[in-house]
């Protein structure tokens, strides 16, 4: 059982730095010329500048969301708004620190990320496994590519999709995601195609792989399937302290997409994630998100059913431990006839952490004979830590059933006695219930991710309680 | 306006220990109740004379021991606006607070509904519980409910819920096969969706009261006669066998 010989690891809770190594950083702070010089080092088309360069005013004009977490902090002057990393990284995996290595087996990442994560991106075996993968999907027409690629590769397709789901006037921080975005992922999967294995970021091995400002465009034609697995569990390192990503998500007739993240950032990043997927007739559209660290994240996972029939689903689990506050949830917007939507929220709060779930579930009169459910679960384990739920129901049709429900709960006195009478000692006890208790997402998520998220939340959990 | 000579306070039953309940029956400004040590209360708001209504109710549980519990009836209808806030801030532990609340709309009726629930730090030992259902009977009919929960405590149980819904056609073709037509089948069910909230008013002349109001009005919003209500209940009761 790892349960025990974890205790030495308790001390690490701040992942590993990145080498920082890069060709070319931007000045801080944040202007038209940041903007330009953006656009005019990786070569863009002359609308992708002019589109940068607008959504830069929307961010200036946008205020600051006044509700969810305090945003105050936020220095925007005092970030590098581009960061071109090296293209030929030399560390090797021996070179890591023995304790991050030593994690890394404990937690069982996979060995290609270990070394993506080790910065090691040019490895022989991850390439090998790459190229075997990515001939695969060639063969069926599928593109997978890094977002900077697309724009070059497939300019026509980012140029009718891209800002279409999240325009950049959606808020301030998808404006300014618009305007200084740079990597993410950019994935075409052609009318019918099933794509079996889950397409996972750290194949895709190329440069820009991982930035603060990652923009995903996902475009799933008809009758399709694919999921994309974004980020890892393990804790990142991260010295830029905003992250703002914005995904795309379009779902075409009777297509399906399933959407995965785990993020766990280090304790001083805001993570402020646009995520949206538009879902036509009979396609159905799933996010399962998962959100442990990070000082702050607003992340509210959208749907929009805009076909008749079409089904969204949102799995959403948060892990706010010291000083976090994860304002997480989930968003469903009825717009056609027969649409149908559940939100699952799983939420633990140890430690003086906060949990929020923030959802909205909007029915609109032409969306009739719709069906939606939400359930939200939170667990607060000590008296420092605090959880919340805001949910909106805003329900403007007669032909509809919505339904909400909500409870907020301790470990019960009665579970940890019966653990310890056989022979589990508290903290041990604890951690089991709350793996339990966050069962039924981590299930949805590949074996090798839930296996992680497992053991990870055993790591946080090891001497915060008690 | 807090209807106090006719609410008949401090009425002791048999079970209780003393309940005190306040009545609102016309809900316009910001109401602000302390509980104190003991104490078990029942707010009731009756809403439903059409009216545009819009006010707040604020409980703040100040001493342990206490018992709350909030009532609503709501009826919307025409183009009737209904826009409450509810709070129950338990300062303090070892005391429950239970709201309940319900609505039917009709016509254009927008009814819009914020409550919280807030648990403070020294609150432990809180229960806390709220639910909120909404009838929509027309397609022009509005529901906005946001149910809120900020909980700083751990040694509690909170709990939420919200429906949001039309009549349910098996309902209605259930009632048809035993003779009632829509209207009366619908007033039916309304009478039986309200009766759940009645029952929770311990205070039988005043339930009985609103009740006949509450019949009266929705007999006239499906133009049924009054006194139907008898005929109608003793129409769907199985026939005894012989």
């Amino acid at each position: 059982m790892p349960y025990t010989s974890l205790n030495s690891l308790s001390s690490y809770r701040y992942g590993f730095h990145k080498p920082e190594k890069y060709f070319y950083k931007s000045k801080k702070g944040l202007s038209e010329k940041t903007v330009e010089e953006i656009s005019g080092i990786k070569n863009e088309p002359d609308w992708m500048r002019e589109y940068r360069l607008k959504a830069l005013k929307v961010f200036c004009k946008k205020k600051l969301p006044s509700w969810g977490g305090d945003l105050g902090k936020i220095n925007f002057d005092d970030i590098y708004y581009y960061i071109k990393p090296t293209e030929n990284k030399v560390s090797s995996w021996k070179d890591l620190p023995a304790e991050i290595k030593d994690t890394y087996d404990k937690i069982g990442i996979p060995e290609a990320e270990k070394k993506f994560l080790g910065g090691i991106s040019a490895q022989y075996e991850s390439e090998v496994v790459y190229k075997s993968i990515k001939k695969a999907l060639s063969k069926k027409g599928v593109v997978f590519l890094d977002m900077d690629s697309g724009l070059r590769e497939y300019a026509s397709l980012v140029k009718e999709y891209f800002g279409t789901v999240v325009p950049m006037e959606d808020n301030k921080f998808a404006a300014l995601n618009s305007a200084v975005w740079s990597g993410g992922s950019f994935i075409y999967v052609p009318k019918g195609v099933k794509v079996d294995l889950p397409l996972q970021a750290y194949f895709r091995i190329n440069a820009a792989n991982m930035g603060q400002f990652e923009r995903t465009l996902i475009i799933a034609d008809s009758g399709s399937f694919v999921h994309y697995v974004e980020g890892c569990t393990a804790p990142i390192y991260s010295t830029d302290s905003l992250h703002s990503a914005v995904v795309e998500i379009i779902v075409k007739k009777g297509a399906r997409v399933r959407y995965s993240t785990i993020q766990n950032w280090s304790k001083n990043v805001y993570n402020l994630v646009t995520k949206r997927m538009r879902v036509e007739e009979e396609g159905i559209g799933e996010w399962v998100d998962g959100n442990i660290g990070s000082k702050l994240t607003m992340k509210y996972p959208s749907v929009y059913l805009v076909g008749k029939g079409a089904r969204g689903e949102i799995l959403s689990v948060a892990y706010a431990g010291k000083d976090a506050h994860q304002d997480a949830g989930g968003k469903v917007i009825h717009i056609a006839p027969f649409t149908t939507s559940k939100i699952t929220s799983k939420s633990v709060s140890v430690d003086g952490g906060r949990t929020s779930y923030r959802g909205l579930v909007q029915v609109l009169p032409s969306a009739l004979h719709s069906k939606t459910k939400v359930v939200c679960d939170a667990l607060i384990i000590d008296s420092k830590s605090r959880s919340d739920t805001y949910p909106t129901m805003d329900i403007r049709t007669s032909k509809t059933q919505v339904e909400h429900e909500a409870t907020v709960s301790r470990i019960g006195d009665e579970q940890l006695f019966y653990l310890q009478s056989r022979g589990l000692k508290k903290e041990e006890a604890e951690a089991m219930i709350v793996n339990g208790f966050i069962e039924p997402i981590v299930k949805e998520l590949p074996l090798e991710y839930a296996v992680e998220l497992n053991r990870l939340i055993l790591l946080e959990m090891d001497g915060s309680v008690g | 306006m807090i209807d106090n000579d006719t609410s008949e306070c401090n009425q002791k039953t048999m079970e209780e220990k003393l309940e005190e309940l306040i009545l609102i029956d016309n809900l316009k400004k910001k109401y602000e109740f302390n509980i104190n040590s003991g104490e078990n209360k029942t707010f009731v708001f009756f809403l439903i004379n059409g009216e545009n209504y819009e006010g707040e109710i604020k409980v703040l549980i100040q001493g342990k021991n206490t018992k709350v519990q909030i009532l609503g009836i709501i009826i919307g209808y025409k183009n009737q606006q209904i826009k409450i806030i509810t709070l129950q801030d338990h300062l303090a532990g070892e005391s429950t607070s239970d709201l309940y609340v319900k609505s039917a709309l009709f016509d254009n009726a927008k009814f819009s509904y914020e409550g919280m629930i807030r648990i403070e730090k020294n609150a432990q030992k809180s229960d806390a519980y709220q639910k909120n259902q909404n009838l929509i009977l027309s397609q022009k009919a509005n529901a906005n409910t946001k149910p809120h929960l900020e909980i700083l405590a751990n040694e509690v149980r909170c709990t939420h819920a919200v429906t949001v819904g039309d009549i349910s056609d098996d309902l209605l073709y259930y009632l048809n096969t035993r003779g009632l037509n829509k209207l009366q089948a619908k007033y039916l069910i309304l009478s039986g969706y309200f009766e759940e909230i009645l029952q929770r008013i311990k205070d039988i002349k005043i339930r009985n009261r609103l009740k006949k109001n509450l019949h009266n009005k929705l007999l006239k919003l499906f133009g049924l006669k009054i006194g139907e209500s008898i005929r109608l209940i003793a129409s769907i009761r199985p026939k005894q066998k012989d």
